[in-house]
């Protein structure tokens, strides 16, 4: 599968990556028709910049986990996670209980803000021959490789450090 | 080696899969009541017409040829015979087992009031309650919901959604969901409940059901003295675990049946996940019920890993997590909300988005800084970062709790 | 995500409890992320094969522009724009008082004093007071409209002759500024210039006539229509809105546009229309730098129809949620979008003056030359009917006016009044600096904004450790109204300066922070900073002085530093304007800028470290003039 790359050092919070997910969900996969279509209001990206409290760009991309708690929560067996290793949801099937929302611990599992109630997340772009995240970022934050290797698909370098350890 | 699973819910299908994926040759057998699989969550759907039935199947169609289950429902256990390994259904047949796994969930429980037991009222725990309900509710002028937890104020909604006119919801607590919320999201949902038609009735409870001659229901009378006219009533009040298949072998049991870490029940090689259990909840460290799907699926796995020679057990577990949306609003609560330990520290974060959106967290962590439970309103996001700050007891330091989600995205990897 | 902060902790708490609106405040949360292209500056969107931005990957633009051509055309446009702003307000006052002049408008001369200095200054002779304001207006029109290749005549009686000089010989004495404006535009335009240089040179001569014409020559002309500035102490905060009365809150930075509503509200007549809808009367409230040029002024009338500033741009939203105000009047900038939805909830009434500041929501009622006390009538009944239906019972407005602000701001303070208020002179101050009783003045000037900690967090903060350290703070713009809603502009403040200070504050019975009102007001401080170099001869970059714009918003804002800049002083801001993806003009402005104007920008977001900054600055140029310190 393809293994996404996120050095966090070089993302200035452009926010490419954000708008290119928005397009490559949005029904002509146009930017113009995006926004017409209200696509910054209704159709979320699945991929955010948060910034962190130290004050850096930490751009957030669904891992595709090995054991999805997303997966684990959907009781309408929406989501699943395939032989390619993508977590995805069949939005004709997801009803919006968003017990995935709840489940998972990254928050990469979000409502979506469009008339019906779903939930949104990274498909992993696998109709396209890139990633529409990777892409579009203009700074070689987001980067893209192929492995065979098991495990998330996300590979972060320079990840911000822990604040806190648990108790 | 044979695997004899009861039930065929959440937790009977995840334990079916990780058998098969830890022992490709094991035999599976699955025994059920039930005639097909659904999502017990999506009975409020199926009630109210949104979905059919079989859309609220969860599992895709091969899934039985796919894990190698030898399905066999539509068949009622009667009796477990621990000497022989045997399990014995109603019609006779018997099947034998190394490993049982029971996942029998739990039944409805009317409330014990004059008048209750006839015809016109329903539970909401099978397909069955679901299809009777689609039935006859379109016929019926006045609909009362006895209790307004995740049931009932989902079947409310969704009553109230496909226009049905009169939808009256009886609750004991001061407010809906009381499990979930607490008074000021509790309160602020009970008005929302109102403005869009549904008729609650919080603090209150059902002393009688007043009955036509012909049997039918007329009304229900309330403690408050009220009297609210019903053609059709819903009992979303209460369950009851269904024990008695292991009770009645002398299985350590409570309300539910008590399990390990492993999901093993007090008697040999006896298994048991889901609604029909209790087991230590993680958030309060208390030994209660966990019926919530999420759990249920991860009771199945733990116990089918164990039950295949492998070994799992119950971490960081809880069933004191619920997510519901209702008219729009999306509510994520986790942790013991609705007893909060008085040593906590309440912290309310409201704030009104660009979108006009009013958006809540609810936060009670104690003397620590640790993170105990929080309730989210509006915008449910980061919930599961939330979630996974009480699960994991994350301290948070000088770290404000409405700004966690800055916190956990560098500590919970 | 938890709503930004302010200094002005009252303010955190009333909003605290407004969770059913939508501030700024909430607003900043959702934005935090920053796209690093824009922050750097280093974004061009100037032609259809962009937008471009430069990475160590791709470091030209596709028409080849550098880093630095893309940031110089950027800032100077953002500059440009700022400078406009000004202009406009400028060209508006000199309007209005040459059509009071003329005859055509009917609105009275409140300082003929002011008039006459100004004439003299100019060497303008005229019969009649009229005749004087005709001439005078004109002659600030003239400059403003002249073209680029003709020199502003006015800019020398403006500025210090080693000023002038200096900028003649880098050729940057500005031509017609409204022209200069024009031709920034077309300097910026899509392969057009590319030169780093030539642009920051046109940067400064922006700031000049941003500086000397947008500030100073308006504030001078508003003294002749509205009234000179008397030290005296006032109200504000939130407090200062009274319920009883039909409340307008005043939006922009021209405050001639209200000389009409003033002369009506302070007449019987205009009372008796607040009376006739159940109201004691109507009273304007100051929401944005107009009104602290009203709060400047107010003193001269005589009357209180003006009940003090209720704070600075970022409080705007909240003082609409308190019910009280009934209508806001807009007659430029710093209107925030967000008050809309808060004024349609509140049933607030949105008037605009000039289309410059229209709202989506607001009306848009023209004021137009000889028709202002028609207008003033129009407004105030307006205003009046909207209070009725405000309070009629079922549209049911609830009141919700917080505890907030000081009752004793110490207000008025302008170039003329300090002076007097000295004894006639600068000298005074002089001999404090020279004694060492005072370490020096800085100017805390200019907006505030969201960014640097919170609301005011950077301004309040610096301010402090400055009066600590015994400087002296002269501050306009936001940055007044934030100080004063967190007492520093109080006599009690005196208590946080430092000995020296603080006894200085005792004998004249003043703050450690000098008030000078509105944005416009830094105009005034240059002004102070002239006379303190003209009294000490000595050139403006050897003075003992600097200024700050700590939380600095907009475009304005960085005209005005243009103009301190060629000025020849030390300014300092918190944070980094847009430029800092270019490194010719990051060395411009920080290094190679004293061998050129003996201007310096210096950027340090720590308060503390920026106090010790200045206060070492300003020991610097004591001792480099044998001032002992």
């Amino acid at each position: 599968m393809r293994k996404k790359i996120i050095d966090v050092a070089n993302c200035t919070g452009c926010k490419n990556c954000e708008l290119a997910c928005i397009v490559a969900h949005s029904p002509n996969e146009n930017l113009q028709q995006a926004y017409k279509d209200g696509g910054i209001a209704a159709i979320r990206s699945r991929c955010k910049v948060e910034l962190t409290s130290e004050g850096q760009n930490f751009p957030r991309h669904c891992q595709h986990c090995e054991d999805p708690q997303c997966v684990r929560a959907c009781m309408s067996g929406a989501l699943s996670k395939g032989d390619d290793g993508y977590v995805v949801c069949d939005t004709e099937t997801c009803v919006g209980c968003y017990m995935c929302v709840m489940s998972c611990p990254n928050g990469f599992a979000r409502p979506s803000t469009s008339g019906r109630r779903m939930m949104l997340k990274c498909d992993g772009c696998t109709s396209r021959d890139c990633m529409a995240c990777v892409e579009n970022c203009p700074t070689g934050c987001l980067s893209v490789e192929e492995t065979d290797l098991p495990g998330d698909s996300v590979e972060y370098l320079n990840r911000p450090e822990p604040r806190e350890s648990r108790v | 080696m044979k695997y004899v699973i009861i039930g065929n819910s959440a937790a009977g299908t995840a334990a079916a899969e990780t058998i098969r994926q830890q022992d490709p040759h094991g035999e599976i057998i699955m025994l059920s009541r039930d005639t097909n699989f659904y999502s017990r969550c999506q009975l409020h759907l199926v009630a109210s017409g949104q979905r059919s039935p079989e859309q609220a199947n969860f599992l895709p169609a091969d899934w039985a040829q796919r894990y190698g289950v030898d399905l066999q429902l539509g068949r009622s256990v009667s009796e477990i015979d621990m000497a022989r390994r045997l399990v014995r259904c109603e019609d006779g047949e018997q099947f034998a087992y190394n490993r049982l796994l029971l996942t029998t969930g739990s039944r409805s429980a009317l409330p014990p009031v004059q008048g209750m037991d006839g015809p016109g009222v329903y539970g909401l725990r099978h397909m069955a309650d679901a299809e009777q309900l689609r039935q006859v509710y379109r016929n019926q002028r006045h609909i009362v919901i006895i209790g307004a937890g995740l049931v009932g104020c989902e079947l409310a909604e969704a009553l109230v959604e496909v226009g049905h006119p009169s939808v009256s919801l009886v609750e004991m607590s001061p407010y809906p969901l009381p499990l979930q919320l607490e008074e000021v999201t509790g309160r602020r949902l009970g008005h929302m409940m109102q403005q869009h038609g549904i008729n609650l009735y919080c603090g209150d409870g059902v002393t009688q059901v007043e009955r036509n001659t012909d049997g039918t229901p007329a009304a229900v009378h309330l403690k408050s003295g009220k009297r609210l006219p019903a053609d059709l009533i819903v009992a979303a009040a209460g369950v009851r675990a269904n024990t008695e298949l292991l009770t009645r072998l002398g299985a350590e049991c409570n309300r539910g049946l008590i399990i390990d870490e492993g999901c093993r029940t007090s008697l040999p090689d006896i298994f048991a996940a889901g609604d029909v259990t209790e087991c230590r909840d993680v958030t309060l460290d208390r030994v209660m019920s966990s019926a919530i799907w999420p759990a249920a699926r991860k009771q199945g796995r733990v116990a089918g890993t164990n039950m295949a020679g492998g070994k799992a057990s119950l971490q960081e577990h809880t069933g004191l997590r619920a997510s519901v949306s209702l008219f729009g609003t999306s509510m994520v609560s986790v942790g013991a909300v609705f007893s909060p330990d008085p040593a906590w520290q309440k912290q309310i974060y409201d704030r009104t988005d660009s979108r006009g959106r009013l958006c809540s967290k609810i936060c009670y962590s104690d003397s620590k800084g640790v993170l105990k439970a929080a309730i989210l309103w509006g915008d449910i996001s980061q919930a599961g970062l939330y979630g996974e700050a009480v699960l994991k007891r994350c301290q948070l330091g000088d770290l404000d709790p409405g700004d966690l989600p800055d916190y956990l995205m560098q500590a919970v990897v | 995500m938890s709503r930004c902060q302010s200094a002005d902790t009252s303010l955190s708490n009333y909003l605290d409890t407004k969770t059913d609106i939508n501030t700024a405040f909430d607003r900043f949360a959702e934005q935090k992320v920053k796209c690093g292209f824009g922050k750097l500056g280093v974004c061009c969107r100037l032609c259809s094969n962009g937008p471009c931005r430069i990475t160590p990957d791709s470091p030209k633009g596709v028409c080849g522009a550098t880093a630095d051509s893309i940031v110089a055309r950027n800032f100077l446009r953002m500059v440009a724009a700022g400078s406009a702003c000004y202009l406009h307000v400028c060209e508006a006052t000199a309007k209005r008082l040459k059509a009071i002049g003329e005859g055509v408008s009917p609105l009275p001369i409140r300082s003929k004093q002011s008039l006459d200095e100004l004439a003299a200054m100019f060497g303008i002779e005229g019969e009649t007071t009229e005749e004087k304001a005709r001439l005078v207006a004109g002659k600030v029109l003239a400059d403003l409209y002249k073209p680029r290749d003709e020199k502003m005549e006015l800019v020398e009686f403006m500025a210090p002759k080693e000023r002038i000089d200096t900028w003649e010989k880098l050729g940057i004495l500005p031509g017609g500024a409204k022209a200069e404006v024009f031709d920034a535009l077309v300097k910026t335009s899509t392969n057009l210039n590319t030169d780093p240089v030539d642009q920051m040179l046109h940067v400064l001569n922006l700031g000049i006539s941003t500086g000397l014409y947008g500030l100073a020559m308006t504030n001078l002309m508003n003294d002749v229509m509205m009234g000179e500035p008397v030290i005296r102490t006032a109200a504000t905060g939130f407090s200062v809105a009274n319920p009883d009365y039909v409340n307008i809150a005043v939006s922009g930075h021209s405050h001639s546009v209200f000389a009409g509503l003033i002369a009506l509200l302070e007449s019987e007549a205009g009372q008796a229309i607040g009376r006739e809808v159940g109201a004691q009367g109507i009273k304007l409230v100051g929401m944005t730098c107009v009104g602290q040029d009203m709060q400047l002024r107010a003193g001269a009338s005589g009357t209180d129809i003006f009940c003090g500033q209720a704070g600075n741009n970022f409080t705007q939203e909240a003082l609409l949620s308190t019910g009280a105000i009934d209508m806001v009047i807009s007659e430029f900038n710093c209107t925030l979008s967000g008050i809309e939805p808060i004024a349609a909830k509140q049933n607030v009434k949105l008037i605009c003056l000039d289309d410059v500041a229209k709202q989506t929501t607001a009306e848009l009622l023209p004021d137009v030359l000889g028709k202002e006390m028609e207008l003033a009538e129009q407004l105030a009944r307006m205003a009046a009917a909207q209070h009725k239906q405000r309070r009629a019972i079922d549209t049911g407005v609830i009141l919700d006016i917080p505890q907030h602000g000081y009752g004793d701001v110490v207000t008025g303070v302008s170039e003329k009044s300090l002076v007097n208020l000295l004894g006639g002179s600068v000298q005074p101050l002089i001999d404090l600096i020279a004694s060492g009783q005072i370490k020096g003045v800085v100017g805390v000037l200019g907006c505030s904004n969201l960014a640097e900690g919170g609301h005011d967090v950077m301004t309040v903060n610096l301010t402090r450790e400055l009066i600590k350290r015994d400087i002296l703070v002269l501050s306009a713009g936001c940055t007044t109204g934030g100080l004063a809603n967190v007492g520093l502009c109080s006599p009690g403040a005196k208590d946080l300066a430092g000995p020296g200070l603080k006894a200085v504050c005792e004998a004249l019975g003043i703050p450690p922070v000098l008030n000078f009102g509105p944005c416009l007001s830094i105009g005034r401080i240059e002004m102070v900073a002239k006379a303190l170099a003209k009294t000490m001869n000595v050139s403006m970059p050897e003075l003992p002085v600097v200024i700050s714009a700590p939380q600095w918003l907009e475009e304005q804002a960085l005209a005005d530093g243009a103009f301190g800049l060629a000025m020849g002083l030390t300014l300092h801001l918190a944070q980094t304007p847009p430029v800092a993806g270019s490194p010719i003009i990051t060395k411009l402005l920080t290094e190679d800028l004293p061998a050129i104007t003996g201007g310096r920008l210096f950027i340090e977001a720590d308060p503390v470290k920026t106090a010790e900054q200045m206060a070492a600055i300003i020991a610097g140029k004591l001792q480099a003039l044998g001032v002992a310190a």
